[in-house]
């Protein structure tokens, strides 16, 4: 139990003892008091009573008889008997149970107790008090009491010495008159009264005892419930401090914690090694004196998100600043967190970067430039070079004969087969670098056709060949893509097929496809076909199948032309596909779309 | 019945002759600009049907030529075809033109242009 409650139990265990024991007490003190003066003043009335009336007779005998009769015989004596018997009379149905009459000398002239008549009470102290003309009184337990007619046990009987004049108050003390009242039932009422008192007195307190002793223990409780809860709150709060305080030191930024005029109140040892100054040099410092240490003399950058720190060893280090504002759970800002982070090593990559995307970029240029001026210097002269072919070959210049002409469709063939080559080896650069654009426009598909024929026409022939073309009536009047990637797709795919076929037929068909939006293009040829195996890695760069390949058809290509094909087919948002069966033939199935998207695509 | 003009932009003097001598063989007039300057100079004085424009120009690119025919409302009904040795370079100006030819182009190339624009 909680110390509050067992002192409050035991201070007010012994502060009721104590207010009982008081209360009980004062009372019986002071009905005590007031019945010893009520009882004396009966007595003196009955006293006066007794001198008015009686004393007249008796007074003389009083005042002599200790003179005229010898004090032996005082009990029998006739006026003691009358006396007596008077008195009797005059205290009958009172509470008086004893009468003495003392002359002057301080004698026992009379006692309702014959034993005590002859008593000398000169020494007595109510006596004397009424010989001075005053009433005493006193009250006193009596085990054994002599009454006037019985002998009494265990009585409370209060004695008055009155003084007896003669006249009134003012007369002359003439004896002293003793008389016992018995208080007996008076102080038992009194004792009763007493103890009902003391019980009233203990049941209120008790009463009010409990209902304190419930409040003290409901405090208790509430008090011990929010010490356990504070206790715990300190202890998570402990726990937390501990926990974010390791986090804080083995971090690798640095953190400083400052109040709002600046002073640096927390530096974890991150910030003191970054600044290499020990903790008694930083805390409780202004930021702007300790950062002016490390900072030298540029003061104005202070407050800069980066900063610039000279370490002992000459090196700069580079630092981000971040702030954050702390504020109390009123939002009232108390103080600023900053967080510095090493950016050395990220600022020097990012300066390696720049340095390494420049030197990119400038190769890119030249590279760019370099193909440009390839492009333009191979073809422009091989242009010059297959239309004087062709015109030589449509006499243009005069007639020819069977074997010229013979020998002119053979330089026209490798003349294309140098064109085709120089386009194959910049497109697939154009592709690597991603720099091939489309020019998407609207084409007749038989026009396409009729240009890809007249192109690869001498080709086929020359390999005896026959070069057939077909379309399909379900294809639209027009299309729209790019015109000459497309042709250039055909072109490398007819291309592919004559390198591959030894005899028979290439037929090239453009027709609608069953995928809706889509149109096809199908290059068929009767070669050896490919095994499915290969397949796969047809569209690689530089891949060539190597069996069924006599030594003529692989030094024919660098195996460049499908990987173009189907990178071009890609950028198209096409799709390409082949079917192939070993001995019989392979078509290559091109699917681009009706209506590709019109903005221009860059690969 | 006046026969149509060509303007043939190539600097390659060859190529031009040879593009001349096809074209002419469909019955149309040409004339040979080895430059863009050249090539301006005509245009300021006529108005061809056709222009075959190179872009690689000795003193500018051939799309200076293209935008200049397309902001000048007199040659609204001049077809522009592109005759280049660089199409990747052609990024701009693919709109502006009625169509690109790859070089080497075949006579059939040219006389099926002839028979498809004018």
């Amino acid at each position: 139990m909680f110390k509050l409650v067992r002192y409050f139990s035991l201070s007010s265990l012994i502060a009721f003892i104590i207010v009982t024991i008081l209360l009980g007490g004062l009372y019986r003190h002071i009905a005590v008091d007031q019945l010893i003066v009520l009882r004396e003043e009966n007595n003196v009335a009955l006293t006066q009573v007794f001198a008015n009336t009686t004393w007249i007779d008796f007074r003389q005998f009083v005042s002599t008889a200790s003179d005229e009769v010898p004090i032996n015989d005082l009990p029998q004596h006739a006026e003691t008997q009358r006396l007596r018997e008077t008195i009797i009379e005059q205290t009958a149905g009172l509470s008086i149970v004893k009468v003495k009459v003392y002359n002057l000398d301080a004698l026992t002239i009379f006692s309702t107790e014959a034993a005590q008549i002859g008593d000398l009470k000169s020494d007595n102290a109510g006596y004397l008090a009424a010989r001075r003309g005053e009433v005493a009184s006193e009250l006193t337990h009596r085990d054994q009491f002599s009454a006037f007619e019985q002998t009494i046990e265990d009585r409370d009987v209060i004695s008055s010495y009155v003084p007896i004049r003669q006249g009134g108050s003012d007369g002359a003390i003439e004896g002293v008159f003793e008389v016992y009242d018995d208080v007996t039932p008076l102080l038992v009422q009194i004792d009763n009264t007493q103890r009902t008192i003391i019980l009233s007195v203990v049941i209120v307190l008790t009463v009010l005892y409990l209902i304190l002793q419930g409040i003290v223990r409901y405090a208790d409780h509430i008090m011990k419930h929010q010490r356990e809860q504070r206790d715990q709150a300190v202890a998570a709060r402990q726990a937390s401090e501990a926990q974010y305080g390791s986090l804080i030191n083995n971090m690798s930024e640095g953190v400083v914690h400052l109040d709002l005029e600046g002073c640096i109140h927390f530096a974890n040892p991150r910030f003191c090694e970054m600044l290499e100054l020990t903790p008694q040099a930083i805390i409780g410092k202004s930021k702007h004196d300790v950062l002016q240490l490390v900072l030298g003399e540029s003061t104005n950058t202070l407050n800069a998100d980066e900063l610039h720190i000279k370490k002992s060893s000459g090196d700069t280090l580079c630092v981000q600043v971040r702030h954050a504002a702390i504020e109390d759970i009123y939002g009232v800002k108390t103080g600023v967190v900053e967080i510095y982070t090493d950016i050395t090593e990220l600022k020097q990559t990012e300066a390696n970067l720049k340095v390494a995307r420049d030197d990119a970029l400038a190769a890119s240029r030249l590279k760019s430039q370099i193909l440009a001026n390839v492009s333009h210097d191979a073809r422009t002269p091989l242009s010059a070079m297959s239309l004087r072919l062709e015109m030589l070959d449509k006499e243009h210049y005069g007639d020819l004969n069977p074997k010229q002409h013979e020998a002119l469709k053979m330089i026209g063939h490798n003349t294309k087969r140098l064109g085709n080559f120089i386009n194959n080896l910049l497109d697939a650069a154009q592709l690597e670098a991603g720099k091939i654009t489309l020019h998407t426009s609207s084409f007749v598909p038989q026009e396409l056709l009729k240009d890809v024929e007249s192109s690869m026409q001498s080709l086929a022939e020359v390999h005896g060949l026959v070069l057939e073309t077909q379309h399909t009536n379900d294809l639209p009047d027009n299309l729209i893509g790019d015109v000459n990637y497309i042709h250039r797709i055909i072109q490398n795919l007819v291309e592919n097929a004559i390198k591959f076929t030894e005899t028979g037929a290439i037929r090239i068909q453009l027709s609608a496809d069953e995928t809706p939006g889509y149109w096809s293009i199908r290059v068929s040829d009767t070669g050896a076909g490919i095994p499915r195996d290969a397949q796969q890695q047809l569209f690689e760069a530089f891949y060539q199948v190597d069996d069924n390949l006599t030594q003529s058809q692989k030094q024919a290509g660098v195996g460049l032309g499908l990987s173009i094909v189907k990178q071009l087919t890609d950028l198209m948002d096409g799709k390409i596909t082949l079917e192939s069966e070993l001995g019989v033939g392979t078509t290559f199935i091109i699917r681009l779309p009706i209506v590709p998207q019109l903005e221009e695509i860059t690969s | 019945m006046k026969r149509k003009q060509v303007l043939i932009v190539e600097d390659n003097q060859e190529l031009a002759s040879m593009f001349a001598t096809i074209l002419q063989a469909n019955h149309l007039d040409t004339q040979i600009a080895g430059t863009g300057q050249q090539a301006l100079t005509y245009l300021g004085e006529s108005v061809p049907q056709l222009v075959l424009l190179d872009l690689q120009l000795p003193d500018t690119n051939g799309l200076t030529v293209l935008k200049h025919i397309r902001a000048t409302s007199t040659f609204a009904l001049t077809r522009v075809v592109i005759v280049t040795a660089t199409p990747h370079v052609l990024i701009e100006g693919n709109d502006q033109a009625d169509l690109v030819l790859i070089k080497p182009v075949t006579i059939d190339q040219l006389s099926n242009l002839v028979a498809r624009l004018i």
